[in-house]
């Protein structure tokens, strides 16, 4: 379970959270939805670890354990994951090469034994098949050259490699079209278990008809102005954020 | 002494005392003076600018003593034809030398009995004072339109035992039309007594030749390994070497490539991973004195801690070079706070109708991607080894597996060792 208690944070000394809570049970599907600048992304980064982003005030725990006391890596380890909107190239390093060292690293970290090469490889060959992605995308340098689509299918992949228990999408959908999207919907779901909850943060009611969340909340100005069903998206689509911001 | 000249004679003289008296003598004593005359270069000389062999006077160098001191050398190459030197000298006992194609020969010069080689008009101070000093090398010849079976492998092997030892090997590499072959040394520092390498190379390429040039280096923390490499690459041929520098106290290589003919082609590449306050240079100078001659050099320096690189890489383009192509990269990652690269590249172009290109940056490791490997549970330090080889590996882009296997490995285990 993730508990998200008033959670304060700057960026270069710029405060965009201000005073978040949020809690995500076990198994559960949240949305965060929210203009641009309201601090969706910078949310995700905070979770994440990224340098930078410091966290001013409040409190985050994953399984009542203080995530921001965590390194990045830790945060992995323990079964945080998250999708990038703007995933990194890393040229040079071969996505295989990339996907094993990350998986090797989550396994040992959480006590489970590494991944020996032939395993490896039959196991990136079935997810790969799932995510209608080219083998020949595994041989290539991380990212270099992929497509906004692929780049987005190579997240999934590694959120199916690194088996998170708590899952970030940060605008996974922008930038896809209506197949692509439903590739990554259709990933998420089949992941979806009562083990594993997912954060999936977006700005469109899109996503949200393909991955049915269990709630939604509206992020603005740093905070959560309303939370509610998945009917909430609706209604949002209707009104516009607009309505939502001026009402908190 | 702070005098503005641009050598130092002096710094020479203690070395006059090491005059081998041997057949050669006459020679000897006029490469001697020859060096006496021009002095050490001093950082007042422009290519030495950031590059001081002041530390070479702290110590009385002396000539190695008599060969046979070394059991066994490790191996590059699990298969090679392979020579094997000890602070310069020949240990024939571990020579390994199969059945070569006809009119091929690969010998220590001890062994095929030099003549002495001619000084060069426009020869160095470093040339004529291994030419004075010489003691031993290596010579390799390959018979026209044939293909070494193997790899040749030269491993120098260096600073096992104490005190101050200067070494003058020579190189000496001669392809026959259309041959090919592919040459590796490999120069290690077993401790890190003062060493004082001064290695000079002559190679030619005939006709429609090929060399695959590798040269992997492993100094100790005393050692001063200087070299100047002459290479022709006569038309049609080709010349690809691969520098890689894992260390040293000082090291400096000098390349000088003539494209003597139409066609000629050079690919030189160079990577670096330094640490400490080791210092590693690299000068090249790529001659395209004809048409339609190609060359390409990409340089990757990644250094930590207080380490130096000076760097200094020209392309000239001489009157008549009609559609030459050359193009030069240098680039750096600075990983320690106090590392530091002097870069300048050059071009001189005396041809209208040429290409030529150069590029140079710096700058520190992605901290995107460093964050995105840590994000997926990567930590930091393997992060960090993981994108300096990613960095490092287009150097190697374009090498037989055969040779970027081991290298591969190599960078690996320097990378564990050192923790950039």
């Amino acid at each position: 379970m993730l508990e998200i208690k008033n959670l304060h944070a700057t960026v270069d000394g710029k405060a965009i959270i201000k005073g978040l809570d949020l809690t995500l049970p076990d198994g559960e599907v949240h949305a965060i939805m929210g203009p641009n600048g309201s601090g969706k992304s910078t949310l995700s980064y905070v979770l994440a670890g990224r340098p930078g982003y410091a966290v001013t005030e409040g409190q985050v725990l994953l399984d009542g354990e203080d995530l921001l006391a965590l390194e990045p890596e830790e945060r992995a380890a323990k079964g945080l994951f998250l999708a990038f909107q703007y995933p990194v190239e890393i040229p040079g390093v071969a996505n295989t090469t990339f996907l094993k060292e990350a998986a090797n690293a989550v396994r040992v970290a959480r006590g489970q034994k590494p991944y020996d090469a032939m395993a490896f490889v039959k196991l990136l060959r079935a997810k790969t098949k799932e995510l209608g992605m080219q083998d020949e995308m595994l041989k290539r340098a991380v990212n270099v050259g992929f497509s906004g689509g692929e780049k987005k299918r190579n997240e999934m992949l590694q959120m199916a490699v690194l088996e998170p228990t708590l899952a970030i999408l940060d605008e996974t959908d922008s930038g896809l079209d209506i197949d692509a999207l439903k590739v990554v919907a259709d990933a998420v779901n089949a992941m979806r278990s009562p083990k594993r909850s997912f954060l999936v943060i977006t700005h469109y009611q899109r996503l949200l008809d393909h991955i049915v969340p269990d709630r939604i909340h509206i992020l603005a100005g740093g905070r959560i102005r309303q939370s509610g069903g998945k009917e909430l998206a609706l209604e949002l689509e209707a009104k516009g954020y607009a309505a939502f911001v001026e009402a908190a | 002494m702070s005098q503005r000249v641009t050598s130092d004679r002096e710094a020479l003289l203690p070395f006059a005392q090491l005059l081998p008296a041997d057949a050669l003598a006459a020679a000897r004593a006029k490469a001697l003076d020859r060096a006496l005359e021009l002095g050490l270069p001093t950082q007042q000389a422009e290519a030495w600018r950031h590059t001081s062999l002041l530390g070479l006077a702290k110590h009385h160098f002396t000539l190695p003593g008599a060969a046979g001191a070394l059991d066994s050398a490790p191996h590059f190459l699990a298969e090679a034809d392979r020579l094997v030197f000890l602070d310069g000298l020949a240990q024939p006992g571990l020579t390994q030398v199969g059945a070569l194609p006809a009119g091929s020969q690969l010998a220590d010069l001890s062994a095929a009995a030099p003549e002495a080689p001619a000084l060069a008009k426009d020869a160095s101070a470093l040339a004529a004072l291994n030419l004075a000093l010489f003691q031993d090398g290596a010579t390799l010849t390959v018979g026209a339109g044939e293909t070494l079976p193997r790899p040749v492998e030269l491993q120098f092997v260096n600073a096992l035992a104490e005190g101050a030892v200067t070494a003058q090997p020579r190189l000496q590499v001669s392809l026959g039309a259309k041959a090919r072959a592919v040459l590796v040394e490999q120069h290690r520092g077993l401790g890190d007594a003062p060493r004082f390498l001064n290695h000079q190379a002559d190679i030619e390429l005939a006709e429609g030749a090929t060399l695959t040039h590798l040269i992997v280096l492993a100094e100790g923390a005393g050692t001063t390994h200087l070299a100047e490499t002459r290479v022709t690459v006569a038309r049609d041929a080709r010349y690809e070497t691969l520098v890689v520098q894992l260390g040293g106290q000082l090291v400096r290589r000098d390349l000088k490539v003539a494209l003597a003919a139409r066609g000629a082609t050079a690919l030189v590449n160079g990577a670096y991973l330094l640490r400490d306050r080791e210092q590693a240079d690299l000068v090249t100078e790529i001659l395209h004195a004809a048409p339609d001659t190609t060359s390409r050099e990409t340089l990757k320096g990644a250094l930590a801690g207080e380490s130096r690189q000076e760097v200094q890489a020209c392309i000239a383009m001489a009157a008549g070079a009609a559609r030459a192509d050359g193009r030069l990269s240098n680039k750096t990652l600075l990983l320690g706070d106090r590392a530091t690269i002097w870069t300048k590249p050059e071009l001189r172009i005396y041809h209208d109708d040429v290409q030529a290109a150069h590029g140079a940056t710096s700058g520190k490791l992605d901290e995107a991607a460093l964050f995105y490997l840590r994000s997926r549970g990567l930590p930091l330090a393997l992060a960090r080894r993981l994108l300096i080889a990613s960095f490092l590996a287009e150097t190697l882009v374009g090498f037989d597996s055969l040779l970027t296997e081991p290298l591969q490995a190599l960078l690996d285990a320097r990378l564990t060792e050192i923790q950039p």
